[in-house]
């Protein structure tokens, strides 16, 4: 039997404990100050996210259960369906051992569906959706069932509630700093695209061990995404390849670029027929966007290059780019843009900040409010952009202080 | 070369993590999270994605682990198994 959640709440606690939906923090952009109309920062907590794409025809033939990470989940995007998931406590000691709850509700930026650790979960219906994940780590001494490396044991979706595993959860929070170093290890062994491993509990002559299966034939994976990237920077712009696991053959896990690993998720609403197009450029910022869904709707990104000491100063550019998780566009400072796309896109935000040695400017915004209107009519700006790129703990920490002070609804 | 040197950088700012804990939760945390890590530092190329989960796996792999409730090895394991799964000690 399905609990119904409705789309207004965000906030909700359930017979399993700890298992709970939490409100995050979204703001509204407004009509005249860039291209986004909804922001959803990061929660409270260590500020590291990753993303979960999900294929057409997507589905889950196991439970996971994780031993040091608590979830804290947030289904983004629409395909019609209402999600479903199913959860069943495994942790030794708790009041709901062994007992299932299911829950039905929509796709929502406004709410983050918390799993604490030890409780094994699985979802139907979410081809097409995009799950941020922001995940808090702890860790255990001698904890047999935890994989630092692999942090889920899997379960078949046929194994009945008495077989599930009891699991010993991880006791002890790691602070955020350890975060964001593992999130750093992740992102180098991730350099090159690999295949998720699957851990499961099997009894091999009487005793229990784990077993990763892996399926070769999602290897060749780097092949298919190389037509998508550029070689060279195209007017200021880039298209890269992200650091990615693969969680199924179309499926993928998105990883930070950047150390500092900070990343909000911004709306591209779909552009108005007729409207003209209004750019913007950054002086302090490099901007690395990711569109997270629409997998290969084309995206038209227009270009000026308005830096006085680049070979293609002045040039006005045209950009196809096809929607694909897999990669995202590094944008210059200095770099007037504007997008025209046919349906609202979900996109990844990340970015480099820089300073000059003759802080503070008058002439340029100061940080967080680097999104400078341009008009095709007008004159060029003769700016000298700020070339000292930003240590990544003081971004890391300036997130922190946004987290903390913006106003949200 | 490259996977070396970043190894020996990991166990640099681990043992300054290590070092900076606030609070005895703090410490506590630290102590068994070094103990965890550092054993996949010593061997380059040990760790794989550092994430935990759930893969869209292939249900006719699953079968054989609810049909059959204990395997005398992984070898035997493996021989259950669709070609393109391979099964390893994790």
């Amino acid at each position: 039997m399905f609990e119904e959640i409705d789309n207004d709440t965000h906030q909700a606690d359930f017979l399993i404990p700890g298992l709970r939906f939490e409100k995050n923090s979204v703001s509204n952009t407004y009509a005249g100050n860039g291209w986004f109309s909804r922001k959803l920062m990061s929660s409270k907590g260590p500020l590291i996210s990753d993303f979960v794409t999900h294929e057409p025809n997507f589905s889950y033939s196991t439970y996971g259960i994780h031993v040091g990470q608590d979830d804290r989940l947030t289904f983004m995007g629409d395909n019609g369906k209402k999600i479903e998931g199913y959860f069943v406590d495994c942790r030794e000691g708790s009041p709901s051992f062994h007992k299932i709850i299911q829950l039905r509700f929509s796709p929502s930026l406004h709410r983050h569906l918390v799993i604490p650790r030890g409780v094994a979960h699985t979802f139907d219906n979410l081809e097409y959706i995009v799950t941020r994940d922001e995940p808090i780590w702890h860790s255990d001494q001698d904890n047999t069932a935890w994989n630092l490396d692999n942090d889920l044991v899997s379960v078949p979706r046929t194994t009945e509630l008495a077989k599930f595993p009891m699991i010993k959860a991880n006791r002890y929070r790691l602070p955020d700093e350890a975060h964001r170093f593992l999130s750093k290890i992740s992102q180098s062994l991730l350099e090159n695209p690999k295949s998720y491993l699957a851990r499961y509990p099997v009894t091999i002559r009487g005793a229990e061990q784990y077993v990763t299966f892996e399926p070769k034939t999602w290897s060749d994976d780097a092949h298919s995404v190389a037509e998508r990237l550029t070689d060279e920077e195209f007017c200021g712009v880039r298209i890269k390849r992200n650091r990615y696991a693969l969680t199924g053959a179309r499926s993928y896990t998105l990883v930070p670029n950047t150390a500092s690993c900070v990343a909000d998720v911004l709306v591209l609403p779909a552009s108005v027929p007729g409207t003209p197009h209004q750019y913007y450029w950054h002086a302090r910022t490099k901007k690395t966007y990711t569109f997270l869904n629409n997998q290969e709707l084309q995206i038209d990104l227009s270009l000026i290059d308005l830096r006085h000491d680049s070979a293609t100063y002045g040039q006005h550019k045209s950009l196809q780019i096809i929607c694909d998780p897999r990669t995202s566009i590094h944008i210059e400072q200095g770099i007037a843009y504007t997008f025209n796309c046919s349906k609202p896109t979900l996109v990844r935000c990340e970015h480099e900040v820089f300073v000059s040695q003759n802080e503070p400017r008058s002439d340029i915004p100061m940080f967080g409010q680097d999104l400078i209107p341009f008009a095709v009519d007008q004159p060029y700006p003769n700016i000298k952009l700020p070339d000292m790129r930003c240590p990544d703990i003081l971004l890391y920490k300036m997130a922190k202080f946004e987290q903390q002070t913006l106003k949200v609804t | 070369m490259k996977a070396t040197q970043e190894a020996v950088s990991w166990k640099e700012e681990l043992a300054d993590l290590v070092g900076s804990a606030q609070n005895a939760e703090e410490s506590l945390a630290l102590a068994a999270f070094e103990k965890a890590l550092s054993p996949y530092l010593q061997e380059p190329g040990a760790l794989r994605t550092l994430l935990g989960k759930i893969q869209a796996m292939e249900i006719v792999a699953l079968d054989s682990l609810t049909a059959k409730q204990e395997f005398n090895s992984i070898e035997e394991l493996q021989s259950f198994l669709p070609a393109n799964i391979k099964a390893q000690a994790a």
